[in-house]
């Protein structure tokens, strides 16, 4: 066999140059509702790529504390090292402040972090629930480098499109009559955030298997699971 | 020196060209394992380069792909482009061209009551052609983790030189700790994930099982740094042919036993043999339970031909099969089925 | 196809069909007009909806009318929504390279039996037909995310409506380029309903 120089091989036969790209869609999609004393957050398990599962078992949340917890959907890597960065930031608070980050104040540590990688963006979409420092439901929605807002609920990720109008319509009261806009309780808005996810299922390939829901309260954070199509 | 293609040279800087991919690969290994010295002038293009990678890509989907992730932006790592600005021209860096060399296909694993096993046939391909016919690609990391790894055959062999260190110290240490596959795993997500960080990826997919408090593990990490738990992986083309027969397998049983899981990675490798052109009839088995962990092979793939004469245009039939056993005869005579 | 914007959404219900759009012109971000007709009759009991390149819109819409006066002068008999999606299909498909740039939906009755039909197309005539609900236009993840929770089979003609102006208009206002006002034809045997829609104006 010849030998190749290295310019040759990048041109020539043999091992094919193939481009880098550091990043990948693995789709999964988040919901989340705030209530007057509670957080609701839910994510999708299906991890993919391209016409791929990798897994049906990956929830895609992080319960950072008591309080609160983060959805991260989007580039999978990204995701688990944004998450473990919150995490390891959060043990430094805790350790230095003896008390536990409060909702709020992840939510701005978090829009920081995503901006310090502005030039090199974690390509996540995020959502934070958990209650405030007044006990309250809250929800904070993201874009991949660091804008963020407080929102009463968000849906995001691979199907946030498809999820959103609905929960404007059901839970924002939008292009409602005759109807008195009430807060939401945790079973109306478990329903839903279920009948959402089963929506959106049906046409966005990237989301789908089941769905895991967390239950933010005061009195801690339950867990809920939701069985989806896999197909 | 050979000079590269005009468009790859570095445009600013020293004329320093690099012409060796693994010296580069290894310094930026080094700077991220933090041991030994640092060659600065290559380092310094590097470092050029990294801070400045070309983002270019990701830009639109097409019928095959999805569309932006986030749609109403600037693709990630560029600028708002406002019309009539300079930001538009790149001149400063170049992209350097990369990608696995010598390569190894796919990898399966699964999980089964009591313990976990991966497989991996021997074969590494250069490009298309099948170059060395027998390179070990998984590994008896300790006895509580075994490895497989496709992907960049020169980036496994240098992480596994690094893994096998890591053991060595530990064991050193005497303290009657080791190493549990979780750690190695999730260990194994933060290297990948750093050096993709640095536009320098390992080019690898990994499969870490074992037994860690007495439940089976295994958990995947591809060259990004994505990684996930399940209870049967399958990397490369693999991912296709062999996946769903894992995935039927373990739906109708959930609870394999080690016989089972041994059967059903045969005859994963049997599909994969057949239908995979870059495959090979020689693998090796890892198998980890309690008692131990086994590396088997090279082991054959059962094979049977007798149904290749109904493909017209394979070979003409002959009615003793001789150009049949000519054609196979390296691998020795055809079993039964 | 979203330099105009504009939706179009259509809805199979129990011996009904229903037909929504918007009625936004714009270019680009800029909304010039809150009165662009997307729906136009083709029979008694047969709309065409035709989101996309505004000129396309109109032009599709004068090409197909005269291929439709065509067949009933030869045929003398009102033509069924099928066949009038295969002669859109037909039309769009002899573009092939050079398309228009819209994507029909069509909702219509069996001229003989009444039995509902819908119908939506790509931009080169692939036809789909399916059981319950079509979308096109530039908010379609949109409104796939309402119809899919929203829709429910054999809807009478009053809860029809009420679903598909629901769906479109929660879906219109998740859209900077759609919305401005909205049009929903009801199709039953013996009446055609047709109501304008107050949207957000922004």
């Amino acid at each position: 066999m010849a030998l190749y120089t290295v310019a040759d091989y990048r041109t020539n036969v043999g091992a094919k140059t193939v481009p880098f790209i550091p990043y990948d869609d693995n789709g999964g999609s988040l919901v989340a509702v705030a209530g007057d004393d509670f957080a609701l957050l839910a994510s999708d398990t299906r991890l993919s790529t391209g016409f791929s599962i990798y897994t049906r078992e990956q929830s895609k949340l992080f319960r950072l504390s008591d309080t609160t917890v983060l959805g991260c959907a989007g580039c999978w890597c990204d995701a688990l090292t944004l998450a473990r960065i919150l995490e390891a930031r959060m043990q430094m608070y805790l350790h230095e402040h003896q008390r536990p980050m409060s909702t709020p104040a992840v939510a701005q540590m978090l829009s920081t972090l995503l901006y310090y990688k502005r030039f090199f963006p974690y390509y996540v979409a995020n959502l934070l629930a958990g209650l405030d420092e007044e006990g309250k439901g809250c929800v904070y929605s993201y874009d991949p480098v660091g804008s963020y807002e407080r929102v009463h609920y968000k849906a995001s990720g691979s199907a946030g499109a498809l999820l959103l109008p609905f929960l404007d319509n059901q839970i924002g009261y939008n292009n409602m009559e005759n109807v008195t806009p009430e807060p939401v309780g945790i079973p109306k808005a478990m329903q839903i955030l279920k009948d959402a996810f089963i929506s959106a299922a049906e046409r966005d390939i990237y989301t789908g298997d089941s769905i895991f829901i967390n239950i933010i309260t005061k009195d801690g954070i339950q867990e809920e699971k939701f069985a989806l199509r896999r197909d | 020196m050979v000079p590269l293609h005009p468009t790859r040279m570095p445009r600013s800087g020293a004329n320093v060209v690099v012409t060796d991919r693994l010296v580069v690969l290894n310094i930026a290994v080094l700077i991220e394992v933090g041991e030994g010295a640092v060659v600065n002038n290559t380092t310094d293009i590097k470092n050029k380069m990294m801070e400045h990678p070309n983002m270019a890509w990701m830009t639109s989907g097409d019928s095959y792909s999805s569309a932006r992730f986030w749609h109403s932006g600037p693709a990630p790592g560029t600028v708002y482009n406002f019309p009539g600005g300079l930001a538009a021209q790149n001149t400063f860096y170049t992209e350097v061209p990369q990608g696995p060399i010598t390569t190894g296909g796919s990898v399966l694993g699964v999980a089964f009551e009591g313990g976990v096993a991966i497989t991996a046939d021997i074969l590494t391909s250069y490009g298309s052609l099948a170059r060395f016919r027998d390179c070990s690609r998984v590994m008896h990391v300790n006895d509580n983790i075994i490895l497989g790894a496709g992907g960049d055959y020169a980036d496994y062999q240098f992480l596994k030189d690094v893994i096998q260190q890591k053991i060595l110290e530990e064991e050193c240490l005497d303290d009657g700790f080791s190493l549990k596959p979780k750690a190695l795993h999730c260990w194994l997500t933060r290297v990948m994930y750093n050096h993709r960080s640095k536009l320098h990826p390992l080019w690898n997919n990994f499969i870490v099982g074992g037994l860690q408090d007495g439940e089976p593990f295994l958990g995947a990490v591809d060259k990004i740094g994505t990684a996930y738990v399940d209870r049967h992986i399958a990397t490369g083309r693999g991912a296709y042919l062999a996946l769903p027969l894992m995935r039927a397998k373990v739906e109708q049983d959930p609870h394999m036993t080690q016989k089972e899981a041994h059967e059903l990675l045969f005859r994963c490798l049997k599909v994969l043999y057949y239908r995979d052109a870059q495959s090979y009839p020689k693998f090796q088995l890892a198998t980890l339970t309690k008692e131990g962990v086994s590396v088997e092979g090279p082991l054959m793939v059962e094979q049977n031909w007798e149904s290749a004469h109904m493909i017209s245009c394979y070979y003409s039939v002959d009615e003793d099969h001789s150009l049949l056993t000519v054609l196979t005869s390296d691998y020795g005579p055809f079993p039964s089925i | 196809m979203s330099y105009n914007g504009g939706a179009v959404l259509a809805m199979k219900g129990k011996k009904c069909v229903a037909i929504a759009a918007d009625k936004r012109f714009g270019i680009q971000a800029q909304t010039l007009a809150l009165d662009f007709q997307k729906i136009f009759e083709m029979g008694p009991h047969l709309y065409v909806g035709l989101p996309g390149l505004a000129t396309d819109t109109q032009t599709v819409h004068e090409r197909l009318k005269f291929r439709l006066n065509l067949y009933e002068l030869k045929e003398s008999r009102h033509i069924h929504p099928k066949t009038f999606g295969n002669m859109v299909s037909n039309m769009l498909y002899e573009k092939r390279f050079g398309p228009y740039f819209v994507e029909p939906v069509i909702a219509g009755l069996d001229p003989k039996t009444f039995e509902p039909y819908v119908c939506s197309m790509d931009l080169i005539g692939c036809i789909n037909e399916p059981e319950d609900f079509v979308v096109a236009g530039t908010c379609t993840e949109q409104l796939y995310g309402v119809c899919e929770a929203l829709w429910e089979p054999d809807l009478e003609p009053d809860d029809l409506f009420e679903t598909i102006s629901q769906a479109l208009t929660n879906a219109l206002d998740r859209d900077p380029i759609s919305g401005w006002g909205a049009v929903v034809h009801i199709i039953e045997k013996d009446k055609i309903t047709t109501k304008t829609l107050k949207t957000r104006m922004d």
